[in-house]
């Protein structure tokens, strides 16, 4: 399994009219909306657009046919609402188009972080950082089982195997990797 | 528990009862809530996303919005489609049928002019007689009797708007009248058909020409 799946079951849900489905969506995907958007129209307007594409995508939930990933069809609502934001503003949307390949890659690269606040970047590179500490002290088991997981992407069957554990295991030991990075995100948070 | 399954659902590692059971559980704690957005926070943050520290909670706050406006919450264009109530089709008729139907309602059509140039021709010769017509006397009902040239559609009345006959009945009637008051009648109803020309109604000539072809009249003694 991997994270597509867990938007599938959500959008799935979602799509039935389950709005608790949605909200997980919401919640998984606010901050990559809020920069998405915020690298048009600016970082003032940007949790209102990006409140305004969240309400778009509920209402055009049910015609979202799967042919992409959930967020590259979010991504796809998210530029066209921050360009209708800057028209209804009398602003020229920028020329600078962003592919939509950069809808899987997004906040991956550093060029797409250059409009950022000073204090998100203070505060994603204090999460980053404390993250890494919090993961460097795990013991072991629990810390290969987070790094196979997060860095290198493996399933949990597959992490089973090559841990040589049941996949309970696994899933315990990734939770409890995630309850101590969660005790120092926390507070950053808060 | 609910904490585990949230982080296996973060991985996409959970069964449909089991994400069933997040969304309970979640529903009932903000607490979980907010752990799922730290949670999702975290991984975005070593991803390269900026993270804004939240000045109120964004996603609430896109939750009450969509509840505000419920009735939004669908978008019509973007309705399920279902499948649409087929109505029973009716049974396309032969040709000859339609054609029969339509004959049928051109003879209607037929005589509703008809009738009304009869009502003008009964009050006309009403007039011209200057003497009251009984309505039970053939001898002075004007009898239009259009000359259908064996036309189908066309059906004759008389002043009572009754349908004397049809024009594929042979019988053609003849009207008791006088040849003075028969010439007169004629002249009128050719003024009559002629007036609309002038007037510039030329689809309604037309239609008037073909529902009601000259007139005839014959007077008692047998002349136009």
């Amino acid at each position: 399994m991997n994270p597509d799946i867990t938007d599938e079951e959500l959008v799935v849900l979602a799509q039935s009219g389950d709005k608790r489905a949605f909200e997980m969506l919401v919640r998984k995907y606010q901050h990559k909306i809020v920069q998405l958007v915020s690298r048009l129209v600016g970082d003032g307007d940007a949790p209102d657009v990006a409140q305004e594409t969240l309400i778009k995508a509920w209402r055009a939930l049910k015609g979202f046919q799967g042919n992409s990933a959930f967020y590259t069809w979010l991504y796809r609502i998210g530029i066209n609402t921050a360009k209708n934001h800057l028209v209804s503003r009398g602003r020229r949307p920028s020329n600078q188009d962003i592919d939509i390949a950069d809808a899987e890659q997004f906040g991956h690269t550093e060029h797409l972080s250059d409009v950022d606040t000073p204090e998100s970047l203070l505060l994603s590179d204090e999460i980053k950082q404390k993250v890494g500490e919090v993961i460097a002290k795990l013991p072991p088991d629990l810390r290969q089982a987070i790094v196979l997981r997060e860095l290198e992407g493996l399933s949990y069957e597959e992490i089973a195997e090559a841990m040589d554990c049941p996949i309970g295991t696994v899933r315990s030991r990734i939770f409890r990797a995630r309850e101590a990075i969660d005790a120092v995100v926390n507070p950053l948070m808060s | 528990m609910s904490e585990e399954l949230l982080s296996a659902l973060l991985d996409g590692e959970c069964t449909p009862a089991e994400v069933e059971e997040v969304l309970a559980a979640i529903d009932r704690s903000p607490a979980l809530k907010a752990r799922w957005s730290r949670m999702c926070a975290s991984r975005d943050a070593r991803a390269g996303v900026s993270i804004a520290k939240p000045a109120f909670d964004f996603a609430a706050g896109v939750m009450a919005a969509l509840d505000e406006a419920p009735a939004e919450a669908v978008n019509p264009k973007v309705v399920p489609l279902r499948p649409r109530a087929v109505a029973p089709q009716p049974v396309p008729l032969p040709a000859a049928a339609v054609s029969a139907r339509s004959l049928r309602w051109q003879r209607f059509a037929g005589l509703a002019v008809a009738a009304s140039i009869t009502g003008v021709v009964a009050i006309s010769g009403r007039n011209l007689l200057d003497r009251p017509i009984a309505s039970d006397s053939a001898a002075t009902l004007a009898q239009v009797t259009a000359d259908a040239g064996g036309n189908p559609d066309i059906v004759k009345v008389n002043a009572n708007g009754e349908i004397v006959s049809t024009a594929d009945q042979d019988a053609v009637l003849s009207a008791q009248l006088d040849d003075e008051t028969a010439s007169k009648l004629t002249g009128y109803i050719i003024e009559h058909i002629n007036l609309p020309a002038r007037a510039g109604m030329g689809g309604a000539l037309g239609y008037t020409r073909i529902v009601a072809q000259p007139g005839s009249y014959a007077s008692a003694s047998g002349s136009n």
